[in-house]
């Protein structure tokens, strides 16, 4: 390794979630144990037992740790868990009401996801604000068997033209994954002739054990495609993710 | 691009749909399936559907409703879903102790053809000897149909499979010794209508079926102890004799106009005389129905409704200076707009578009045989329409209120016109459950409803804020 070396941006976050990792907490590590227990004995026997595989204290030098949490529901038993799509577009990504998000899929994804209390959005002055509208291709049955990446195309077009967004995101529900639509490739021809950032996402239903899936899905895209995708204008205060989102290829 | 003029209304036609004026078909399963005594909803499919739902269906009855799901992840939608839905039905039978439970798929499931009678017929050989629950399955993929079909598809169903049967595999069909005198098929109505309907033949003095019945199950009293299902529901026994009954009364113009009806099916396979009504709301629609009552049961209308509908007449009369030829826009599921329309047709009141997100492909002939005797002006009659273009539409009709779910509150608040809600979702309003739309009873209140709208309007806009009316 040379003085002049410096890692790429990428690199860099390897090398600080491996620190992060490796790093000692700095509660004790029988502290944290102790306050595991304390959290499992409150519970009744039936439930700590099944609880306290669910509670996994760290181990910095054991990267492949276990949680019960990560699996899969039992089947026929009423879950508070819900699907992927939920997460990625209910939770995490339509809370950005400045951009129009398309629901690729039959409509009651779309209609279950649409301004529910997670929904809330308070717009900037003169800011575009699109929290109460509900945007679905509405799948039917000739698209399920021939396809529906034309709709999708066209639905985008009419959100642009109709709203003008700064953004556009698609979010694929069960059939699309299923049948194989290809909703990246129509995210990025439809950004590269909108001119503006049109980010898809596959969060079909079924993938994960939970939304929890889904919130990853939605993460890893807003974090690849538009975190720092802007670097010359100035920050505004408050929370926000990005003045102006450019254009990106997703 | 594939935007085209629409030759009627010069209004652009959207591929895309925004605000949508439906919700899906396993949805409509969900509720139909509550309504039975001691039936657990099944959705065969990813969980999320079930959850989603869940929580829809909660928003609106303010009630809890367990939904169970076969919870498919990649690997099931590759290899297929049965060993889940197998094991599914298992864990609803110990955890619930279900005496029904009612299978719906969803667009996973659909999509990748699992064959569910035949899982079911497989699931029957292999744990049969375990005194197994009533097993109803329904093809619900949401990408044919609404709420509504997925509703209607359900009540068909459970009489196709159930109807006649008492020697099944099961410990639920026991034969009953009372023989309903009358079937009633309602639809999706809310759980105070259905209470209202059965009170009507109680009063009548005649034992009858509703199908389905979530009065209890949606709308129950707080009990000491939490039920996991809660009492009430049509007992499948008494689904299992519908056949025996004199006459089978089913709700809706635009249903009753796909020829594809449970009510049919009674009728074709078991010769129990059918009567496609409209839903009673109105004094006309609700005149047809109480004179079926009376034809099929041989029993006159009891006066507690002669007297209702004399101070119905009553009402139509004196307010009728404050409505008359005050422009509404319906929107909704088809039936309940076409009853809704049918009602404000006979008050004066000029409905000037009646849109839903349904494509029956009926719409617009159940609105024309309500409207064609008593408007000048037929409405706009709108199918597959979602609400953004319901906005476009009424930019040029301007109308004084909407009649409708509460998802057309953002257009009100901008119009700033009155919303009088009706139907099903109800989530911005408290009682969307106990709201009473049939019978004499039912459209007195509308019509109550309605006149005190437009006076509160009249009195909001007023500058000087007039306090008599």
């Amino acid at each position: 390794m040379t003085e002049n070396y410096t890692p790429t941006s990428e690199q860099a976050a390897a090398q600080a979630n491996e620190t992060v990792m490796r790093s000692q907490s700095p509660v004790s590590p029988e502290q944290t144990t102790s306050t595991v227990e304390d959290i499992i004995t409150a519970y009744p026997k039936k439930v700590a037992k099944k609880r306290a595989k669910h509670i996994v204290v760290r181990d910095g030098n054991e990267p492949t740790q276990e949680i019960q949490a990560n699996a899969r529901t039992t089947p026929g038993i009423i879950t508070q868990r819900g699907c992927a799509f939920a997460g990625c577009k209910g939770v995490v990504v339509a809370p950005f009401g400045d951009c129009i998000h398309i629901v690729h899929g039959p409509v009651g994804c779309s209609y279950y996801s649409w301004l529910t209390r997670r929904n809330q959005f308070k717009p900037r002055e003169e800011g575009q604000n699109f929290i109460h509208y509900c945007f679905t291709t509405d799948m039917n049955e000739h698209d399920i068997v021939f396809g529906g990446v034309g709709k999708l195309k066209t639905a985008i077009q009419e959100a642009y033209d109709t709203f003008h967004p700064k953004a556009i995101t698609v979010h694929a529900t069960c059939p699309v994954g299923l049948i194989g639509d290809d909703i990246q490739g129509a995210a990025k021809e439809m950004s590269d002739k909108l001119g503006i950032s049109v980010m898809s996402f596959n969060c079909e239903g079924y993938k994960g054990v939970s939304q929890s899936a889904g919130h990853h899905i939605a993460n890893n895209g807003i974090f690849k495609n538009w975190i720092g995708a802007d670097q010359e204008t100035e920050e505004i205060p408050g929370y926000t993710v990005n003045h102006e989102v450019r254009r990106t290829s997703c | 691009m594939t935007k085209t003029k629409s030759n009627q209304t010069n209004k652009t036609n959207y591929v895309s749909t925004t605000n949508a004026c439906k919700l899906c078909k396993p949805l409509g399963a969900c509720i139909a399936f509550r309504g039975i005594e001691n039936c657990v909803p099944y959705l065969h499919g990813s969980q999320g559907c079930a959850t989603y739902m869940r929580r829809y269906i909660i928003s609106h009855f303010r009630e809890p409703i367990d939904i169970a799901s076969s919870s498919l992840s990649e690997k099931h939608a590759v290899y297929g879903g049965g060993p889940n839905l197998k094991k599914g039905i298992l864990n609803v039978m110990e955890k619930y102790e279900a005496k029904m439970v009612g299978i719906a798929t969803t667009c996973l499931t659909e999509t990748i053809g699992d064959d569910v009678p035949q899982f079911l017929y497989e699931f029957n050989e292999e744990f049969g000897d375990q005194g197994l629950p009533t097993l109803v399955n329904v093809a619900t993929p949401s990408y044919s149909g609404t709420h509504m079909e997925g509703f209607h598809a359900t009540v068909k169903a459970v009489i196709d499979q159930l109807v006649g049967k008492t020697d099944m595999n099961t410990i639920a069909i026991a034969p009953k010794t009372i023989i309903p005198n009358v079937n009633i098929i309602p639809g999706l109505v809310s759980p105070e209508d259905l209470r209202h309907l059965r009170d009507i033949l109680e009063d009548f003095g005649i034992a009858g079926t509703i199908l389905p019945d979530y009065s209890d199950t949606l709308d129950a009293p707080a009990t000491d102890e939490y039920a996991k299902i809660p009492e009430g529901g049509t007992p499948v026994a008494d689904i299992a004799q519908m056949h025996q009954a004199k006459a089978t009364l089913e709700f809706g113009r635009v249903l009753a106009a796909t020829g594809n009806t449970g009510g049919e099916l009674l009728r074709d396979r078991h010769s129990v005389p059918h009567y496609a009504l409209g839903l009673p709301i109105g004094l006309r629609e609700c005149d047809r129905f109480f004179a079926t009552l009376e034809t099929t049961t041989g029993q006159p209308t009891p006066r507690k409704y002669t007297q209702r509908r004399g101070r119905l007449v009553d009402a139509y009369v004196d307010g009728h200076k404050y409505i008359f030829g005050k422009k509404a826009v319906v929107y909704g599921e088809e039936d309940l707009c076409v009853a809704i329309t049918a009602f404000l047709a006979e008050i004066g009141v000029k409905p000037v578009l009646c849109a839903s997100g349904g494509k029956s492909g009926h719409f617009q002939e159940a609105i024309t045989a309500v409207t064609q005797e008593l408007l000048r002006e037929p409405p706009l009659v709108k199918e597959g329409f979602d609400f953004y273009e319901i906005a476009e539409e009424i930019e040029q009709l301007q109308p004084d209120l909407l009649i409708g779910t509460s998802k057309g509150y953002p257009l009100a608040r901008k119009l700033q016109i009155p919303l009088l809600r009706v139907g099903f979702p109800i989530h911005d309003r408290f009682g969307g459950q106990r709201t009473l739309h049939l019978g004499y009873q039912g459209t007195q209140r509308l019509y109550d409803q309605l006149v005190n709208a437009v006076l509160e309007k009249k009195q909001a806009d007023s500058p000087v804020g007039y306090g008599y009316l």
